[in-house]
């Protein structure tokens, strides 16, 4: 079984934590939908910007959502996966984080906007209270689908994984995922991921 | 990971009657996914779920360049011109605005598993998620249920939301608390027969004082107001009042229902609209045009006569001798602010967003939300927040915020950090920051121009003034609306706008017209009227003008409406025309595109709204129970389980009787015995079902099993029953559109 939703977010280097203007991401974002710029049904663009430390600017999609994050006080890319077609969990997995690099390239190319994203670490969200609640069980058993999909990323030495959120169980099930070596650009794991 | 389903984990934690319809509504899900229900039955059921489309529905966008399709995968339509895959909207009800730490927690995981992890307060004091797909909406519904909450009639042609003041219980004026009465009135008409055959929605309102501006029950088709009347409670009631786009005023149906009286009148009033309210023409539907068209005179004749109709209802006073729990108990004893020591910041705070409550050493601290816009963080951290400081009491309010009360003045300063911490501590709610809008182009298929992107911009500028606008300024109430249909509710404030466009230099360009002189204060007392329409881009300029003119203009405590009435509506536009022209698009391209959205303006996107509903008849609504069940039946057999199967069936066929019976006789009970007594009487025995070619066949399988209920079942006697009671239900319809063919060639 599958959750709900993954999502996928790699933070703003190098301060994840200072001001990202918004504004220039709702027309990034209209431009990407007419000009088909990332993978999915792309449908509208959500501006969230009033909200502190909330979900930013939202490209929204049928399948797949792409946002300048402020969510927990640091910006980044959140990519969230949905709406799933009978894939097995590390297909959806690989998808997921094959689009967030894809964006973090085609995002980071944007040299107007100048936001470049840290692609050395990423943390996981797993959106469903049913099949991954935020429990030591769940955590195992996703372990078990990241490991794979991380050494790929990172290598088989190469990354640290840890669960974040364990504090507090109303959260949904977090991993981080924090490589260790040289840090590879998001084309070079973008490659890595579908050797 | 899990294998279980919501159903299965939640079995046991719903009321087993809202279990049952969620069930149902999933079944009907199925239903017209194999293309078994009409789309216009299913639209009309899913919005008394609460489940609504939004913008883009219909699979078309206008990206900027062009118009292009969404490469929706083809399924069958949710409704007439709306995809099934497209993203929509849940609205949910939250009764006079209470809502406990639990439910925060529950609607924030929802709008983390379900949305885009956003929860959004609406005028209404509903909630609502946007992005939501519709196949995810039964185990969205039962995860509220768990917790109490439920999406019916949160939408279509039916009572919606009742609302009350969010002071409602502290409130220094109140004649008493209209809390519990809000709850009785919700749980008495919550799927109430009485309520499925209007012509459009009915949005009920408490207040629990006359004058304030927190009730806003004038603006209602049905207000309630608390009174005393020699030691006795009671309400004055008022109905046909509405906004949308020509607004009404309320009148008064009664100066005093005691409180025994509160159900039992608002069943008959119910009536009198579903029999007597327009239902084809949908612009003029609402309840406000039926009395305007009798006279309230008449219609308060009308409402007594229904009442006297009525068939006893033990609900209608079983409440007062176990009134409803609608608050909390407080957590912390009560106790005075320190006077000294408190930062600026923290003084700005307490001065606007601070109540002191009638209950000495407390208060009711409102929780800015920008646009009504909070996140899931936010909201598991509020409701820690109110466990540490006031236990189960948080309500939503219509101007999009939340209050918590019963705080101890005391640990206001603690209240304060705590709220700061997680972005939740802006100061100015009640102020002129605090623009409200309703979704407007963000999400809503009506929207014409963006509400909500003004809303934001106006917000950013004028905290930046917080604090050097002169005090009657500051007091003032911004409100807009994506179009005319006002849920924004612009007609009562102050300053109101509401969406439009205007053709200039071969383009279209988004534009607002200004409403001035609104009254929140009186209940909604009185509206606002139309000075002329400005650019979208140029409503904050406009603002400036008025709120500078009124500052320099104004006579010692007089207000924005007093202000702008006395100088007329000319002087009023002669303020804003320097704004309302706009230069061709080579020089002034910025006009041509809307707030917050880069794209050039066009009003190509404007769907059909979902508001209205659909005007499906009570037989219809009500066979589709009838569907359902068969349904469920031809499931029971599929799993083995015979006597479920026949008992489905068997159920289908009363609940298709039923609903033809219901048709005529609208108090029919759904004891086998009346319905079959009044199935045989008024359809089987003068031969009104009977099918041309099989004669009184179908019908007699109703009586047949009546009669025989204690035959053996198996698998073969359980095939049989089901195909029994697709035929009866088939029959029917056929019967109900004989009478409806037979009705239209009767003359007037």
């Amino acid at each position: 079984m599958i959750p709900q939703r993954i999502a996928a977010k790699f933070l703003v280097e190098p301060d994840p934590a200072a001001a990202v203007a918004l504004e220039p991401v709702i027309g990034l974002f209209h431009r990407f939908i007419q000009e088909q710029s990332l993978p999915g049904l792309l449908l509208d663009v959500a501006d969230y910007a009033h909200v502190p430390d909330g979900p930013g600017v939202v490209l929204i999609g049928h399948d797949v959502d792409y946002g300048i994050d402020l969510v927990g006080g640091e910006a980044g890319l959140l990519v969230v996966r949905k709406r799933f077609a009978g894939q097995a969990f590390g297909e959806v997995l690989q998808d997921t984080l094959g689009r967030a690099l894809r964006a973090a390239q085609v995002i980071g190319d944007e040299t107007d906007l100048g936001l470049r994203f840290a692609s050395d670490a990423l943390t996981l969200h797993f959106f469903d209270r049913l099949v991954t609640p935020n429990s030591d069980e769940a955590f195992e058993a996703v372990r078990g689908e990241v490991e794979p999909v991380a050494e790929r990323l990172y290598g088989a030495a190469g990354y640290e994984l840890s669960r974040v959120h364990s504090d507090d169980r109303r959260k949904a099930l977090s991993v981080s995922v924090r490589g260790s070596g040289e840090v590879a650009p998001p084309s070079a794991l973008i490659e890595r991921l579908s050797a | 990971m899990s294998a279980m389903s919501w159903k299965e984990t939640l079995e046991g934690r719903i009321d087993p009657g809202w279990a049952e319809e969620i069930d149902h509504f999933e079944g009907q899900l199925e239903l017209r996914r194999q293309g078994k229900i009409e789309e216009k039955v299913f639209a009309e059921t899913r919005l008394r779920r609460g489940v609504y489309g939004q913008r883009y529905d219909n699979g078309k966008r206008h990206d900027g360049i062009a118009e292009r399709p969404l490469a929706f995968e083809e399924k069958p339509t949710k409704g007439p011109d709306t995809l099934w895959d497209a993203p929509g909207m849940q609205r949910i009800k939250i009764p006079f605005g209470g809502v406990s730490p639990e439910q925060l927690e529950a609607l924030a995981e929802l709008a983390e598993d379900y949305s885009d992890n956003i929860l959004h307060v609406t005028t209404r004091q509903d909630f609502q998620l946007h992005f939501v797909h519709i196949e995810d909406t039964p185990d969205l519904m039962r995860r509220l249920a768990a917790v109490d909450i439920t999406t019916r009639e949160a939408c279509g042609n039916s009572v919606r939301n009742v609302t009350a003041c969010p002071r409602a219980g502290v409130c220094r004026g109140e004649a008493f608390d209209v809390s519990p009465y809000a709850h009785a009135l919700m749980r008495f008409l919550l799927g109430h027969p009485d309520v499925q055959d209007f012509g459009r929605k009915f949005k009920p309102a408490f207040s629990g004082c006359e004058h304030e501006a927190c009730g806003l029950v004038q603006m209602h088709d049905g207000g309630y107001v608390a009174r005393m009347r020699d030691g006795k409670r009671g309400f004055k009631v008022v109905v046909g009042g509405g906004l949308g786009p020509v607004p009404h005023q309320a009148q008064v149906l009664s100066e005093f229902t005691p409180e025994e009286e509160l159900l039992p009148q608002m069943q008959a009033v119910c009536r009198v609209f579903a029999r007597l309210g327009e239902k084809r023409n949908r612009g003029r539907a609402r309840i406000k045009f039926l009395v305007a068209k009798l006279g309230i005179e008449e219609f308060r004749r009308l409402v007594e006569e229904e009442r006297a109709t009525l068939p006893h209802d033990d609900r209608w006073t079983a409440f007062l001798d176990d009134m409803p729990h609608t608050s909390g108990e407080a957590v912390l004893e009560p106790g005075p602010l320190a006077d000294a020591g408190n930062s600026p910041a923290f003084e700005a705070w307490h001065r606007s967003n601070v109540y002191a409550q009638r209950q000495e050493g407390y208060a009711m601290a409102t929780v800015h939300l920008p646009l009504g816009d909070m996140t899931s963080d936010q909201a598991r951290s509020l409701a820690d927040i109110a466990r540490r400081f006031a236990g189960e009491n948080l309500r939503t309010t219509v101007d999009q915020n939340m209050v918590i009360r019963f705080v101890p003045e005391a640990e206001l300063p603690a209240l304060y950090e705590a709220l700061c911490a997680v972005g939740l501590g802006a100061p100015g709610a009640g102020t002129i920051a605090d623009v409200v809008t309703c979704p407007g182009t963000d999400t809503c298929k009506l929207g014409i121009a963006a509400s909500r992107g003004l809303g934001s911009e106006m917000i950013r500028r004028l905290q930046a003034k917080a604090g050097t606008l002169p005090e009657a300024v500051e007091s003032l109430s911004i409100k807009a609306s994506g179009c005319f249909n006002s849920c924004g509710q612009h007609h009562i404030s102050d300053i109101g706008f509401y969406g439009n466009s205007r053709k200039i230099d071969g383009r279209t360009v988004p534009h607002f017209q200004v409403i001035l002189g609104g009254q929140r204060q009186e209940n909604g007392g009185s509206y606002g009227l139309a000075v002329g329409s400005v650019p979208s881009k140029a409503v904050p300029l406009a603002i400036e003008a008025l709120t500078d003119a009124f500052t320099e203009g104004r006579e010692p405590d007089e207000s924005f409406q007093a202000w702008s009435a006395r100088l007329g509506k000319r002087s009023m536009r002669e303020l804003i025309k320097p704004l309302m022209s706009v230069g061709p698009y080579a020089e002034e391209p910025e006009f041509y595109s809307d707030w917050s959205d880069v794209r050039e303006f066009t009003i190509g996107d404007l769907g059909v709204g979902e508001c209205a509903g659909e005007v499906v008849s009570l037989f219809g609504i009500e066979v589709v129970k009838a569907e359902a069940q068969a349904f469920d039946a031809q499931i029971a057999l599929d799993d083995g389980d015979a006597t479920e199967a026949e008992s489905l069936a068997y159920a289908a066929m009363l609940s298709a009787a039923r609903a033809l019976v219901r048709t005529e006789f609208i108090d029919v009970t759904e004891q086998p015995d009346d319905i079959v007594s009044e199935f045989r009487s008024r359809f089987f025995e003068n031969e009104r079902f009977f099918d041309k070619y099989a004669k009184g066949k179908f019908g007699a399988y109703l009586l047949e099993r009546y009669a025989n209920s204690d035959d053996g079942v198996d698998d073969a006697v359980a095939a049989r029953r089901i195909e029994e009671a697709q035929l009866f239900i088939e029959a029917a319809h056929a019967c109900e559109a004989r009478m409806v063919a037979q009705a239209a060639e009767v003359p007037a």
